[in-house]
């Protein structure tokens, strides 16, 4: 199926396999901001962790609307 | 098949640049920086793995089912302990913070939540004696104390509060005030803090009369303190230091430092950080401490320094020296007759000695391996033993001066110059006059 989609036009690879793998770098990437906004801004870890999970359900999200396309 | 990630290596590279950065700036607070500043390595590291799926996926290779492998996540997850681990010890080292027990900070605990800074004037006064003593507890922020001819202990200044919206700063504003206690001839300045979550930090002026001893505790900020007769002690953790014309003996102990300065001080002076150890009997002239130097211009011994690692020069100084040097160059120029015993240890690094030209002295110096050039003339010699040197001599009757170097050249010369240059210019000054 991979194939198909990168012969027929330039988008690279098909979406779904795209979001799980970039899943793990965002997740990570959104953890170093809100550590890094708790230092610096003063906005506490402790208030701002449930973006976490929001960020990991959209993912989801993402990657299960990408699968399920044609 | 699984293709090799550039954040192995890179993550190689970043600690090994780290840790020599620290080898060669050890003066530099590194933990602090990895304290503060860890939560980017989690994202450039994402952004990196980020880059390099992106990159596969442009140039059609098969992507990875999971972007960040298992073992990858329990880097980050020790990652994540070892850096909120070192960001509370050095927040509790800092005391930058208003409460007091240390759980209750952890980040997950979710009390912290400051947005904006909100400024209050500070001011309070009090009625003194001639020369109180007085005693400033620590306070978070900048400190300047003047001396001047007056019999109030006047304050004043700005304090910022760090609150998520303007009640609570108004809260801890009329719950921390800083008040003057005590009577006459002792007092104590202190911020009063009431219960709050607020982080509060001062700018602050004082005015005191010119006889009174001073004693500071410090968790942060600069300190400058000018023309007081009393002792002065400074104590704790301080960014910049400076302390000039004061009358009476001068402690300071602090934990770090930024710059120091110390400039014309009557009396006793003793300086302390964690890498460097120092005392003299009086500072006419002036002494400059940075993370790289120490420079003295100016001094009355005895006087004694140890430091693990900075270029020592020190010009203009009287009575015995005794320098022991772990990491660095060492430049002396007494430049005052007669000259007093001089004993200096380099563990690694070049020594530098100018005398002046007709004093009369006895000298030893040895290098394990490196050089000594003799700029002495007659009376004195060069011995080789494989790459150990060393000289021996004397001229005329004098203190004995001994160097010991055990990585480095030695250098000993004869100045041209009896006079210092600044007692030169003044005979021009009334010329023009």
């Amino acid at each position: 199926m991979d194939t198909d989609v990168r012969s027929n036009n330039n988008v690279p690879v098909a979406r779904a396999p795209f979001v799980a793998a970039i899943r793990g770098p965002v997740i990570m990437i959104v953890l170093g901001v809100l550590f890094a906004l708790d230092y610096s801004a003063g906005i506490g870890f402790g208030k701002t962790w449930p973006i976490l999970l929001i960020v990991a359900g959209l993912l989801h999200l993402i990657g299960r609307a990408g699968a399920g396309q044609p | 098949m699984r293709r090799p990630s550039l954040v192995a290596p890179l993550l190689l590279i970043a600690l090994g640049a780290l840790f020599l950065a620290r080898n060669l700036y050890p003066n530099l607070p590194f933990g602090e920086y990895v304290a503060r500043y860890w939560p980017y390595i989690l994202i450039v590291w994402g952004a990196v793995r980020i880059g390099e799926i992106c990159y596969w996926a442009l140039t059609s290779k098969p992507l990875p089912a999971r972007g960040v492998s298992g073992g990858e996540w329990v880097l980050v997850i020790f990652l994540c302990l070892i850096g909120t681990g070192m960001h509370v010890a050095q927040r509790d080292f800092s005391g930058g913070w208003v409460t007091s027990s240390p759980w209750v900070r952890l980040p997950w605990a979710g009390i912290q939540g400051f947005g904006e800074r909100y400024d209050y004037p500070v001011s309070a006064e009090k009625a003194s004696s001639k020369t109180p003593r007085i005693v400033i507890e620590d306070f978070r922020g900048n400190l300047q104390i003047t001396g001047s001819d007056t019999d109030v202990v006047k304050v004043t200044g700005r304090k910022s509060i760090r609150a998520m919206e303007k009640n609570g700063a108004e809260r801890a504003d009329r719950n921390s005030v800083f008040e003057i206690t005590g009577d006459t001839n002792e007092m104590t300045l202190r911020l009063r803090e009431g219960a709050g979550f607020a982080r509060i930090s001062s700018a602050l002026e004082m005015t005191v009369p010119k006889g009174a001893s001073l004693e500071a505790k410090r968790r942060d900020g600069a300190v400058h303190i000018s023309n007081v007769q009393g002792a002065v002690a400074v104590s704790g953790r301080v960014a910049d230091l400076d302390v000039h014309d004061v009358g009476g003996p001068v402690t300071i102990d602090v934990n770090f430092a930024g710059d120091v300065q110390l400039k014309n001080l009557a009396n006793a002076v003793r300086l302390k950080t964690p890498r460097t150890e120092f005392s003299a009997a009086g500072v006419p002239g002036e002494i400059h401490v940075d993370s790289g130097d120490f420079k003295v211009d100016g001094l009355t011994g005895p006087a004694r320094l140890s430091s693990r690692s900075r270029d020592v020069h020190m010009r203009d100084f009287r009575n015995a020296l005794e320098i022991d040097l772990e990491r660095g160059d060492l430049n002396l120029e007494p430049l005052q007759l007669p000259l007093a015993r001089i004993q200096a240890t380099v563990r690694s690094g070049d020594v530098n000695v100018v005398l002046p030209e007709n004093a009369g002295f006895s000298m030893k110096a040895t290098t394990k391996s490196g050089e000594i050039s003799n700029g002495l003339g007659a009376g004195f010699k060069v011995d080789s033993d494989g790459r150990k040197q060393t000289l021996q001599g004397a001229t005329g009757t004098g203190p004995e001066i001994t160097l010991e170097v055990e990585r480095g050249n030695v250098s000993v010369s004869r100045g041209s110059n009896k006079l210092p240059a600044k007692e030169v210019a003044h005979p021009l000054e009334t010329i023009n006059q």
